[in-house]
């Protein structure tokens, strides 16, 4: 029997450690869990308190948001990551500034990994504008660049909560824990390994023909082997 | 280790009551602000928390 709520514990403390190497300032990471479903995210009754605060020079300026959905993968044996969002909010203003999500269920009309920019450019909206008259199915929203989906490698390939912690110490400017790079050089070491081996066990092939190439004996099994479905073509 | 918070049903149909009512539409006409116009703050936090109910519901089905 599968202890899932120690999984998603385990899963938890980890996005905690992580991001409390990184970031200073007090919060705590939960699991919700409900029927063998977690979201893992900052505590809070409501969602204007689910965050994590961002200082600049010591004062607070933005806050994070982070949500993990595990449930089962299609094996029943582990917990897979479904869904996961990661936003920046301004103090001054609660809706987004930045989303980084990725949703293995969203359908084929949107990228499964994609970043969200919530802002303002004139000329973009002239296009979308005039795109949404011919093709309103697809420009549903020409008002609002956040409705884009910019694809960022697909589920395999898609960045780690690690790069956007990165992508806010060096291009924000939050403030950071004196050691921080350890921690982000950790978690994308451990992120990349994962998926790298969930990426062989797609294209087994591909992994052996490299393997061969460096001199290595790599036999095929007996039983026939599919690759795993949409690793190359789903956006 | 992180804590985890087990939620039932009922808590989780009360509480996407709740946040409707706050906002002050239903599910349908929600459905249609999200797909055509741009949120308030407030409708964006209760997207946030109705799409985290909606996929701890989902294990019922």
């Amino acid at each position: 029997m599968i202890d899932l709520h120690a999984r998603a514990a385990e899963f938890a403390q980890q996005v905690q450690d992580t991001i409390s190497a990184v970031l200073p300032g007090d919060f705590q990471i939960v699991s919700i869990s409900h029927g063998g479903r977690f979201v893992v995210r900052p505590a809070g009754d409501e969602a204007s308190k689910q965050h994590i605060p961002l200082f600049v020079d010591g004062e607070q300026l933005a806050m994070l948001g982070v949500q993990v959905y595990l449930g089962l993968d299609s094996s029943g044996n582990y917990l897979k990551a479904w869904r996961s969002k990661i936003a920046v909010h301004s103090t001054l203003d609660r809706t987004p500034l930045v989303r980084q999500e990725f949703d293995a269920l969203i359908s084929e009309s949107a990228p499964l990994a994609h970043w969200h920019v919530h802002a303002d450019r004139g000329a973009l909206s002239h296009l979308l504008g005039r795109a949404h008259a011919v093709r309103p199915d697809v420009v549903r929203k020409p008002h609002d660049m956040s409705s884009l989906h910019f694809p960022v490698g697909g589920e395999r390939f898609r960045p780690c909560m690690e790069d956007v912690l990165e992508f806010l110490v060096r291009e924000f400017g939050i403030d950071h824990n004196d050691r921080w790079q350890d921690a982000i050089r950790a978690g994308r070491a451990k992120w990349r390994r994962m998926q790298f081996r969930s990426t062989v066990r797609d294209l087994q092939d591909e992994a052996a023909d490299v393997l061969r190439g460096h001199g290595w004996k790599v036999e095929p099994p007996a039983d026939p082997r599919d690759e795993g479905p949409g690793v190359l073509h789903r956006w | 280790m992180a804590p985890v918070i087990d939620v039932t049903r009922e808590d989780l149909l009360a509480r996407r009551a709740a946040i409707l009512r706050r906002i002050e539409l239903d599910e349908r006409d929600f459905a249609e602000a999200r797909a055509t116009r741009s949120l308030s703050s407030e409708e964006w936090e209760a997207k946030e928390e109705l799409e985290e109910i909606e996929f701890l519901l989902g294990a019922d089905d």
